[in-house]
């Protein structure tokens, strides 16, 4: 952990802040934004290792698993970066987030009451 | 003179009713007899009796509940030639829900394989496969069910997400207005909602 500043250079940074507040604020900003950029390289980089192992073995490769790499981009596209993804993954994607929404299996039910509706139709 | 002498009579405390006391349980061995009873556990297994009169009725109404012992009792249902292509149909929705899609298409094929228009089987069937992401298998097994059952609008709305994904929006756009048409108003909400979006695709 860094030391605090001696109170009266702590002062004069203030001062300092308050006279040229536009340079401050910039300065600011920019670190900012090269953080977000490294993290940006870093998701870039984890996406394109997720790419390779599908490329690797497709098969292998679980919808559920691409659901995640489809919520991955969206989130970044959200945030304003552009990652265009792999097209066949994302395809992949979408064909299984339209999939989610099907109806429930049906279970069968027996003899019994199929007979029972069969007599009711009688 | 004969001497009159008086009868010893005790009579008793009370009449009436005589409680039965718990009677203390004699010790065999006090009587020359080996105690081998006594000194065994009880583990005969309690084995329920299915309520229903047949073991597929019992395992469907489990099911209904959620019970794990419903898998058992299908088996059991299929075993005795009670609705087993109903009960392998059901035992491959189970599987399904337990994640082991090879067991589930085992047991659906194997109701197929004694009923090849085993409508749920074939509905079922698609429902695998598309989870699969086989969109070309799940296609045919729920055309087949909207062959074999065309009331039922179910195979026309998975039907028609698996056009959608085909990206054969026409004939989507075809399969859920059926679905539509087959469905309780009450269901309509979202395949409404579907059909305006194909139809901004499509065009």
């Amino acid at each position: 952990m860094m030391k605090d500043k001696h109170p009266a250079l702590n002062e004069h940074f203030e001062h300092l802040k308050e006279l040229l507040p536009e340079i401050y604020s910039k300065h600011f900003k920019e670190e900012k934004e090269t953080k977000n950029q490294k993290l940006f390289r870093m998701l870039k980089h984890s996406l394109g290792v997720i790419e390779a192992v599908y490329l690797q073995n497709s098969d292998n490769f679980s919808l559920s698993k691409v659901e995640e790499y489809s919520k991955i981009i969206a989130e970044l596209q959200s945030l304003g970066y552009a990652y265009s993804g792999h097209p066949e993954l994302l395809n992949k994607a979408a064909n299984f987030m339209i999939m989610k929404a099907k109806k429930p299996m049906e279970k069968a039910k027996g003899v019994s009451q199929e007979n029972d509706q069969n007599k009711k139709v009688i | 003179m004969a001497r009159v002498i008086p009868f010893p009579v005790n009579p008793p405390a009370k009449l009436g009713h005589k409680k039965v006391r718990r009677r203390k349980k004699p010790n065999l061995e006090d009587f020359g007899q080996l105690n081998l009873f006594d000194q065994m556990e009880d583990n005969t297994p309690v084995v329920a009796l299915p309520k229903s009169d047949s073991f597929f009725d019992e395992a469907l109404a489990m099911d209904e509940q959620g019970k794990t012992e419903a898998e058992k009792f299908y088996l059991l249902a299929v075993d005795n030639d009670e609705s087993p292509e109903d009960a392998l149909c059901n035992l491959g929705i189970l599987k399904s829900r337990q994640g082991d899609m090879t067991r589930s298409i085992d047991y659906l094929t194997q109701c197929l394989k004694r009923n090849p228009r085993h409508f749920e089987a074939h509905y079922n069937l698609g429902n695998v496969y598309s989870e699969l992401g086989n969109l070309d298998l799940a296609k045919i097994h729920y055309e087949i069910s909207a062959e074999i059952a065309p009331d039922y609008p179910n195979s026309f709305y998975n039907l028609g997400l698996v056009l959608t994904s085909m990206k054969r929006y026409q004939d989507a756009i075809l399969c859920i207005n059926k679905y539509v048409k087959l469905a309780p108003s009450s269901e309509h909400q979202t395949a409404t909602e579907l059909l305006k979006t194909l139809n901004s695709i499509a065009k």
